[in-house]
């Protein structure tokens, strides 16, 4: 079967392979972009790579989860891109330091950053299991994409400082149930 | 919670995003890095089938000469690298036949007749022969993946079936698995099952071109028990290389009345190799030659990366020799600019291995 613009998503549900080749074809400087954007800092090709893989892998084992057409599925991969490349970081911070980073990149994380990177994403994402739906997407959106809570607040058609608000009130409920952790305090 | 990939649907980025260029050569380790990482039911085999023909076809060639003598002569040779097996190597290797187990089961779904005839279990990989029957024509090469082992969770890699057309409506081929199992079991639980045999209407030379693929659903179901062959394991743990940039260590060898299997683990410097070059990847090969200068070709698996462990696979080794001498090879990959990659070779120190 030729696999095509209209037909991939429905072969790659089907678990067509050649579907999955094509996506790699198309959409591979796509996720590249987002994945180097990401994970610049690191000079490191193979990470990058790595993680351009493991975001087509993410897409091929989940594509159960998509909802849309063609467009939405470049929006949708470009999420996994920026998911797993935060992952990578995060990963990346819990192993061994092999290397230093060159003096002259620019490459400031904060406190909270670098000890939420120690943290499993497992781990991240059981704690959010107890906060309500829009805040989940909220912590999702803040930690596991990193996008600024101004950012958040334009995506999800709330004010900057309801965001704010429900991170604050987010963490507390996190506390409260002993899961605050790195949620928790004055990180955000 | 709910399925993050899930939420990414409410979540998708919007925002203008940069897309780079991307090399061919880049698309082409990506796709082999993905196809290699699929779990094994997801991977169909297509950019598999290409890094593991190789072994497929030796070992295919070899149990397609036992269990079809008559058209033993008519297999394709390829080349040097399968200069091992020679036509008077695969005549050879009749007494070889000792050691398969007759199965003889037979399941049949939608017109198709799947018969096990035999099988191979030798500790750490399990084969097995089809001779497959169809009420129809299903082009020269069939595709199937219905091997599954005891717990499955052992089972480390499957190799991609094999099965090619031997006269209208009747196919024969292999299927392998391989195992990770320290302590081989004297016996394990094989099913052959599955839902479903795919085909090619066309194969061209690099498979991976292959677009039109068909298949046809069924419910195919046989279960047998496989008793080990003879093998002999033997404990070395004793580093081999220590070098710079690796360290090897040299973990068993396993010898049975049909290959030999060593087992090698190794932890490579990063630090240190980081201070010489901006590389890529890497990976280790071994070269075996022994002391009449017979060379072999073992074919290499290897798990891991920067700490991995390799198995490499022969054919047995010459009775007369004194030593096998064994030459680990750093292939290294480096970049230039702009992506683009070389690859590089570091020949490690060799060492021998005495024979008995």
């Amino acid at each position: 079967m030729q696999i095509s613009d209209a037909n991939f998503i429905k072969q790659m549900k089907k678990g067509n392979p050649d579907a999955l080749e094509y996506v790699v074809d198309q959409y591979a400087g796509l996720v590249k972009g987002v994945v180097v954007n990401t994970l610049k800092a690191y000079k490191d090709y193979y990470l990058v790579e790595e993680c351009i893989s493991d975001v087509f892998i993410g897409a091929y084992t989940n594509i159960k989860h998509f909802k849309g057409d063609k467009d939405d599925f470049g929006k949708w991969l470009c999420t996994i891109a920026k998911f797993k490349a935060v992952d990578k970081q995060r990963e990346w911070h819990r192993m061994p330091i092999f290397t230093e980073l060159d003096e002259g990149v620019s490459y400031v994380e904060s406190a909270e950053a670098s000890v939420m990177k120690q943290e499993t994403t497992d781990q991240l994402l059981n704690k959010l299991s107890n906060l309500k739906a829009v805040d989940r997407k909220i912590f999702i959106m803040k930690y596991f994409l990193e996008m600024s809570n101004q950012e958040i607040a334009e995506k999800l058609n709330l004010s900057k400082a309801a965001v704010d608000n429900r991170l604050y009130r987010g963490k507390k409920v996190l506390n409260k149930k002993a899961l605050g952790g790195l949620f928790y305090g004055k990180f955000i | 919670m709910g399925n993050l990939y899930k939420i990414f649907n409410d979540l998708k980025l919007d925002d203008p995003l940069q897309e780079q260029t991307i090399s061919e050569s880049e698309v082409k380790r990506i796709k082999h890095h993905v196809f290699n990482q699929l779990p094994d039911k997801q991977n169909n085999n297509k950019l598999y089938l290409v890094a593991l023909i190789t072994t497929l076809v030796i070992a295919s060639n070899i149990i397609f000469a036992l269990i079809n003598p008559t058209v033993a002569r008519n297999i394709p040779i390829v080349g040097d690298m399968f200069s091992w097996f020679s036509s008077d190597d695969i005549e050879l290797m009749g007494d070889r036949a000792d050691y398969l187990t007759a199965i003889d089961l037979t399941d049949s779904s939608n017109g198709i007749t799947v018969t096990v005839t035999d099988a191979l279990y030798d500790g750490e990989r399990i084969s097995v022969a089809y001779d497959i029957r169809t009420d129809r024509d299903l082009g020269e090469y069939l595709y199937v993946d219905f091997l599954e082992v005891e717990g499955n969770k052992e089972l480390i890699s499957s190799y991609p079936s094999f099965v090619r057309k031997v006269a209208d409506n009747q196919y024969t081929g292999l299927e392998t698995v391989e195992l990770a199992i320290e302590d081989p079991a004297d016996s394990i639980q094989v099913w052959v099952r599955g839902q479903e045999i795919s085909w090619s209407k066309q194969v061209e030379d690099d498979k991976r071109d292959v677009k039109e693929q068909e298949t046809i659903e069924g419910n195919w179901s046989i279960a047998f028990n496989l008793d080990l062959i003879d093998n002999e394991k033997i404990e070395i743990n004793q580093q081999v290389v220590n070098d710079e940039f690796i360290d090897i260590q040299f973990n068993d060898m396993i010898l049975t009345p049909i290959s030999s299997y060593f087992s090698f683990s190794h932890a490579i410097h990063l630090a240190r190799l980081r201070e010489q070059l901006d590389f890529h990847d890497f990976y280790v090969n071994y070269q075996i030659i022994d002391d009449l200068g017979n060379i072999y070709y073992p074919n290499h698996h290897q798990e891991g990366h920067v700490y991995a462990n390799t198995t490499v696979t022969m054919p047995v080794f010459a009775e007369d020799i004194e030593y096998i001498e064994v030459k680990p090879i750093l292939h290294i990959s480096y970049y230039e600019e702009n992506w683009d990659y070389s690859w590089d070779e570091l020949e490690l120190e060799s060492f021998r291995i005495y024979h008995r």
